[in-house]
């Protein structure tokens, strides 16, 4: 038994997890050896500092933010990311002014939808004005992002998890044509809805916002004009804005919004990759 | 449905029936425990958000829990999951990233911190993957085969690996000053 195959075997030694006909010749070898004994002596003298550590104990009201969500959760019926988590509820204390004009400018965009919506029912909680996002997306596709991410919770994640979490394979997993690549995945916590957003880049630089939600939340657009069109079977409404398309259908299960699309052949290329017809 | 052994399988049952009684009583075993491998994966300010967000995954997902494993060992799985994911997701963002938790080594020595901190900061600097193994047998006291499972990896990954972890643990602690 030589050092390197004793220092191999020092954890499981020190955790009693070597089997017996190894013990003896390693604890042979370190009788011998006060290199590998001292190397022993460290793995011990880190378990002491380890298990002579005090624990901390968990805030009071864990419980209480946690039962909110699981009623939110039993209320949506809906399998959703983490929300409002206990850090953002202190930080939402101390906003900067900036954040609180984003929020007032969402909660008056939420008093125009909640006025002028009252047949679409359940959108009606939608608090995030769409009309905002098309208008801040020609100029920063980032800060559109950020007024959603402000307004609602959201986590990044990658495809994988985000699959995890809706518990559906997202259309942004999908490959997208040759050229685009998907920059950022997000789980946002919207009302009754938890929605898979992704920012992609097209051959051409600009950028893309593909949105996909399992429950039935139409995408308003403010009172921009919208336009009918079938493209690759799929009845989708377009909206026109800063010389791009905004896009919204069903698929076969969920809903699709594409915004910042080029024209109406760009959609059709995109929806055969995102939403391909069943077989 | 469950091992026999397992103490507590109407509970587990009744939280998979969505029981909000049960679901609190689950919690009230099992938080300071997830409390705690959270501080030491994550850091205390963080701690409190990934322990809630550990929480909901577990009753969200509790229909998958089966009799092949331990609810324990579930939940470590859970939590180190959460934890890494929250880990990865913190280094993809460099505003956030900079707020080093748990380690915030910032210009402190040694000297000048309490052991407590002295561990913290070391172990912030560890790879997340040997953080974890580290705390999960040190703190949690988990066996190399429940290692295995909870990390899902082989025996011998769970050796090297701790092998690894204290080995590079004990070089930063004596950086930061530490005498054994």
């Amino acid at each position: 038994m030589n050092c390197q195959q004793t220092l191999d075997m020092l954890s499981p030694l020190h955790d009693g997890e070597l089997s017996a006909d190894l013990r003896e010749p390693v604890e042979q070898h370190i009788r011998e050896c006060s290199s590998c004994a001292e190397a022993l002596a460290d793995f011990k003298a880190l378990s002491s500092l380890v298990r002579g550590q005090s624990d901390t104990d968990p805030p009071a009201g864990l419980w209480d933010q946690l039962e909110s969500v699981l009623d939110a959760d039993s209320t949506c019926g809906a399998s959703v990311a983490p929300t409002r988590t206990w850090r953002e509820h202190f930080r939402s204390l101390s906003r900067t002014k900036g954040v609180v004009a984003v929020a007032l400018i969402a909660a008056f965009g939420f008093a125009i939808i909640t006025h002028n919506t009252a047949e679409h029912g359940h959108d009606e909680s939608m608090a995030v004005n769409f009309d905002q996002f098309l208008s801040e997306f020609p100029n920063s596709p980032e800060n559109a992002q950020k007024l959603l991410h402000a307004n609602y919770p959201s986590d990044l994640v990658d495809v994988d998890q985000a699959a995890l979490e809706v518990k559906y394979r997202p259309a942004v997993a999908n490959a997208l044509p040759e050229g685009y690549t998907l920059d950022t995945v997000h789980l946002v916590r919207m009302p009754c809805c938890l929605c898979v957003e992704a920012l992609c880049t097209a051959p051409d630089g600009t950028r893309l916002a593909v949105l996909e939600h399992a429950i039935d939340q139409p995408v308003w657009f403010g009172d921009r004009p919208t336009e009918r069109c079938d493209c690759n079977g799929r009845a989708a409404r377009l909206v026109r804005f800063d010389g791009r398309l905004a896009a919204t259908w069903k698929s076969e299960k969920r809903f699709l919004t594409i915004i910042g699309i080029r024209d109406e052949e760009e959609l059709a290329s995109l929806m055969r990759h995102l939403d391909p017809p069943e077989a | 449905m469950f091992l026999m052994t397992e103490p507590y399988t109407d509970v587990i049952f009744e939280c998979q029936s969505g029981e909000r009684t049960a679901q609190q009583q689950l919690y009230e075993l099992h938080h300071r425990q997830a409390f705690r491998l959270c501080v030491r994966l994550v850091g205390e300010q963080d701690a409190p958000d990934l322990t809630q967000q550990t929480f909901l995954k577990v009753f969200r997902t509790i229909q998958q829990f089966s009799d092949s494993s331990r609810f324990e060992t579930w939940l470590h799985r859970v939590t180190v999951n959460e934890c890494l994911q929250h880990i990865r997701s913190r280094n993809r963002r460099p505003e956030v990233a900079l707020d080093v938790e748990p380690a915030g080594v910032g210009s402190e020595t040694g000297a000048a911190i309490e052991s407590a901190e002295l561990l913290q900061v070391a172990l912030g600097h560890l790879q997340p993957e040997l953080r974890t193994i580290f705390v999960l047998r040190e703190l949690e006291e988990l066996s190399y085969a429940e290692l295995a499972e909870t990390l899902d990896v082989s025996a011998g990954t769970v050796a090297s690996r701790l092998n690894r972890a204290r080995t590079q643990l004990k070089r930063l602690l004596t950086q930061l000053g530490w005498e054994s």
